[in-house]
């Protein structure tokens, strides 16, 4: 927000529609009012989104999808349309067990792994459920490259002509007037605007700014989060996977932690995690935990030997319904994941942005032809009417309590999501939420009963002095075995920014995450957000201070934002150009 | 006094990816070309800023950009590139990832400047890079001046002065560090930009909405490219291969560091 | 194979080190002719002569001892439409060829390009493209 309005330093600019990001529910909202945009009688309109990253396709996600949404809007697309894309073939859900012995497993745990030892491939270690249940099934769906996806969207909304999709171009903040959204704020210029379109994700400036001037409705927070982490590996020659295949798995390297698996065409797999809010190690370092399972042996026998094409993070918002904020207001609506879209039951959030996106594009596209102005009241009669009324909403309802089991433990959540999923929402284990910030434990607590204090403070003191993280040390020393790096596939986190992600900033900007109050910092025990920085971008300050950040380093995963231990957080996080770089993912 | 600058651009895969060769039906290629984005080619950029810092000094010019490039790629570059400068654009829908000889391409080029409306040879300045970062031969925009009628052509450009009574002072790039300094009567003339001395614009939000409103049009109205290449065979591509021996010392002095290096190179 | 081997003289007349590397170079390819340019060349020529080639064709001039695309080019074009029956033209990789050669070529409708690592006797050649990769390539 800026009272920077009428300086004769930023220029301004009117337009019909602003957006601010591109991703799957940008694609939905223009997608559909570039339909009408481009068919008859259609009226002219300025109509343009602002995108953050270099190009449109440099995002990360999974995907598998149903694709529900996506093929409503877009009947005549094939998987195979667009590169790395391919139907669902096979399907499974796999529980791993631990190789090593290193991992946390509770007694609830321990007991199915007794269970599962007794069928177990000794080889492989994972036991292959019977049947993948509903709820997480993806039959008939579609695996896609996001970065693809994306980009194939992009191009064909902006073949039209209606519509400008603008990449490299952060938007700063909201323009706010009173209650009123009046448009967006980009670097020196203020974009004015009937409607501005909030699709700018989970971690987005825009969506956070409003939430800060205008509250969420009583009883909502933004409280569960994961960071979703994956590899794009290129599969050695003689590989027998076939495209389509997709694995989900649970167990490893941690219970707390799901993983997936999928097969692309053209030899390419998706290899990745989700390290959950509710996962209490503090050293939780989301690319450590990957490495151990890429090399877990139901998965290396694949895997070695391939190639790193790809690498990418970001946090994901698994608050569901309860994280959903004001849907709409004077002069602006929000779909997508920072919507409260995704679906923290079925795991599934791109086509659930998606058809966020549709029902706003649908709900313009009907105020637009009665002539009406974007009010709150005329927004909630076209749009949130419409995504009330739709699966997604029913669908949510049922997600909503499904998760809260995990906040009391693993085995508990499992049974809280399956009692969920299972009763179409109509049961679900009751557990109160519980901030991030008061779960975090020290790692002396963690590793209480494993790592001696004294050990850990000589190793927090030798990691200090050599500015780096605690994770590969603490990791280490609990019993997981060190990573051997080969420079193609396994190789050090830093490496993998750059073969991997292309990570880069360009010179010269302000540091986008800032650390408020020094003071906060110093009496931080935990320092979460050095451990779970995806990029290392965060490390150690100097003694026991403020950590450093370094720009060129950071992929905007956003994860630093809710893992800070201080209540309410002591990180700011801006926008700015840069990050991830690469596209297939 | 005006100009009417032509600015030959291509478009190179984004720096940052890896690249590796593979061999499609029509020869050799990038492999997953579609999928990696694109810029436009970097010296050609510098190119084109340069038009567009010149044309400003010059009100009533033109700046066009002609490209060949695949037309889905050169959208998604212009979504970069429309938000420096103002420029019209025109389209050539056709390969642009170096294996094209330089010939055939320089055929397309002129043959598209030729069909410019309007287009004045008394205040014709065609930029371009002085390589590209894909074909990186150095050689086509001196074909396109050829086959323009334009024998004044300057490459490794930095500077271009523009004088008093429309000459132009022009600063080339030449080995062993050195600077050469020329003076040229006026338009028309051909310049193969090296990088100048110009930062990249900032984005301009404005600037970008206006240039749409000519680039959408002009790259649906993208001609397929002609028959290319021809002129080669290729008979071998592969990715340099890399050798790589480190060893870490102490105590040594630089003199056999040195020794040992040489001793390595020759073996 | 019959080459051309085009050289031009520096400011003082003498030839630069990539000239000379270029010579030991076409010395390999088959029978040299050496086409010199520039505005006194005599020394040079004595120099190349000295290497044992016996065809020597110049373009001499004070128009010559500038650096300048137009009157390189008609000189370099006059050189190669002397020693027409060479399938094979070289030069090294200075800035004043860089900037001439290319527009010779298509004078004189022949296939150009540059920073070649090695030349087979075949004719076919070896570069790096920028891009990394390395390609080997013969006209056809």
């Amino acid at each position: 927000m800026s009272d920077e309005r009428g300086s004769p330093e930023r220029m301004s600019m009117d337009v019909d529609i602003v957006c601010a990001g591109f991703g799957p529910a940008a694609g939905g909202f223009l997608s559909t009012l570039n339909q009408y945009l481009t068919g008859p009688d259609a009226p002219f309109l300025q109509v343009l989104c602002y995108e953050r990253a270099d190009d449109v396709g440099f995002g990360v996600s999974g995907v598998v999808t149903k694709a529900r949404a996506i093929r409503e809007t877009l009947p005549d697309l094939q998987p195979s349309d667009i590169p790395m894309g391919a139907p669902i073939g096979v399907e499974k859900l796999i529980y791993l067990l631990d190789p090593h012995g290193a991992s946390r497993r509770s007694l609830a745990v321990q007991a199915i792994d007794q269970l599962a030892g007794v069928v177990v491939d000794p080889v492989t270690l994972g036991v292959e459920a019977p049947f993948t249940p509903d709820f997480i099934h993806k039959k008939d769906g579609w695996l896609l490259s996001i970065g693809q996806f994306n980009s194939w969207v992009a191009s064909q909304i902006m073949m039209g002509g209606a519509v400008q999709i603008w990449p490299s171009s952060p938007v700063q903040g909201p323009l706010m007037e009173g209650g009123r959204v009046a448009g967006v704020q980009l670097d020196g210029t203020d974009v004015r605007a009937r409607l501005t379109v909030v699709a700018d994700g989970p971690v987005g400036i825009v969506g956070r700014r409003i939430d800060e001037a205008l509250g969420m409705p009583a009883g909502h927070a933004r409280d569960e989060w994961a960071v979703g982490m994956k590899a794009v590996i290129e599969l050695p020659e003689d590989t027998p996977l076939q495209p389509g295949t997709v694995y989900h798995t649970l167990g490893y390297p941690e219970p707390e932690i799901f993983g997936f698996f999928y097969v692309h065409p053209d030899r390419l797999a998706s290899i990745g995690l989700f390290v959950p809010s509710w996962f209490d190690n503090p050293i939780r370092s989301t690319y450590l935990y990957l490495q151990h399972f890429m090399r877990h042996p139901y998965f290396w026998r694949w895997l070695k030997g391939g190639t790193l094409r790809s690498w990418g993070a970001k946090s994901i918002l698994e608050s569901g319904r309860r994280g959903e904020p004001w849907l709409v207001g004077d002069g602006y609506a929000r779909i997508g994941e920072s919507s409260g879209s995704t679906n923290v039951l079925t795991g599934s959030g791109v086509d659930e942005a998606w058809a966020t996106g549709a029902q706003l594009g649908e709900a313009v596209v009907e105020l637009l032809k009665e002539g009406a102005d974007f009010t709150r009241e005329n927004l909630d009669r076209t749009y949130v009417a419409r995504r009330r009324a739709s699966w997604l909403e029913a669908e949510s309802v049922i997600a909503e309590h499904s998760r809260d089991g995990f906040q009391t433990g693993f085995v508990n959540g499992l049974l809280g999501m399956a009692l969920a999923g299972l009763s179409e929402g109509r049961m679900h284990l009751n557990a109160g939420q519980v901030a991030v910030s008061e779960r975090l434990r020290t790692a002396e607590e963690y590793y209480d009963g494993r790592i001696a204090p004294s050990e850990i403070k000589r190793i927090r003191e030798e990691c200090g002095l050599a500015g780096r993280p605690l994770h590969d040390a603490l990791m280490e020393r609990a019993g997981w075995p060190k990573i051997e790096y080969d420079g193609q596939l396994m190789m050090s986190q830093q490496d993998a920014l750059l073969l991997g992600g292309k990570v880069t900033a360009p010179a010269g900007l302000d540091d986008h995450v800032v650390f408020r109050n020094a003071a906060t910092c110093e009496i931080c025990q935990t320092q979460v957000c050095v451990e779970v920085c995806s990029g290392e971008a965060i490390r150690p300050g100097e003694g026991a201070g403020r950590p450093l950040f370094d720009r060129e380093k950071c992929v905007f995963c956003g994860a630093c934002l809710w893992n800070c231990s201080a209540p309410g957080g002591n990180i700011e996080f801006l926008a700015g150009p840069g990050g991830l770089h690469s596209a297939e993912n | 006094m005006s100009y009417h600058i032509v600015v030959c651009a291509g478009l190179a895969p984004d720096p940052l990816q890896t690249l590796e060769p593979v061999t499609t039906p029509v020869g050799p290629g990038i492999k997953n070309e579609a999928m990696l984005p694109a810029v436009l080619d970097p010296w050609a950029s510098h190119a084109l800023y340069e038009a567009a810092h010149l044309a400003k000094q010059f009100p009533g010019s033109r700046v066009i950009l002609v490209s060949m490039s695949p037309k889905a790629k050169l959208q998604q570059v212009m979504m970069t590139i429309a938000q420096k400068a103002a420029f019209e654009l025109v389209a050539i829908d056709g390969p642009s990832n170096g294996f094209v000889d330089s010939a055939s391409a320089a055929e397309q080029l002129a043959e598209a400047i030729d069909g410019i409306a309007g287009l004045d040879r008394t205040k014709l300045l065609v930029f371009g890079g002085w390589e590209s970062a894909t074909r990186g031969s150095g050689s086509t925009m001196q074909m396109v001046g050829e086959r323009l009628g334009i024998t004044d052509q300057f490459q490794g450009v930095d500077e271009l002065r523009p004088m008093v009574g429309g000459a132009f002072e022009i600063v080339e790039r030449m080995q062993g560090g050195l600077r050469q300094i020329s003076v040229c009567e006026g338009a028309p003339l051909l310049v193969g930009w090296a990088t100048g001395n110009l930062g990249e614009p900032a984005n301009q939000p404005q600037l970008g909405m206006q240039n749409m409103r000519t680039l959408m049009p002009a790259l649906q109205k993208a001609r397929p490219a002609k028959a290319l290449g021809g002129g080669i065979e290729y008979r071998n591509v592969a990715l340099p291969a890399q050798q790589r021996d480190t060893k870490v010392v102490r105590d040594l002095s630089p003199i056999e560091i040195a020794r040992e290096i040489l001793e390595w190179v020759k073996s | 194979m019959k080459v051309l081997l085009l050289l031009h003289t520096e400011a003082d007349g003498t030839l630069a080190r990539l000239s000379l590397e270029a010579l030991s170079t076409a010395l390999r390819l088959g029978d040299v002719t050496v086409g010199l340019v520039g505005d006194a060349v005599q020394a040079a020529a004595n120099l190349i002569a000295l290497s044992g080639i016996k065809s020597i064709i110049s373009a001499e001039s004070p128009e010559l001892a500038q650096s300048r695309y137009g009157t390189d080019a008609a000189a370099a074009e006059a050189l190669c439409r002397t020693a027409g029956d060479a399938t094979l033209i070289v030069a090294p990789a200075t800035s004043r060829w860089m900037r001439t050669l290319p527009g010779v070529a298509h004078r004189i409708g022949a296939a150009v390009d540059a920073h070649l690592t090695s030349i087979e006797p075949s004719g076919a050649v070896w570069r790096c493209a920028a891009g990394s990769t390395a390609i080997a390539w013969k006209a056809r």
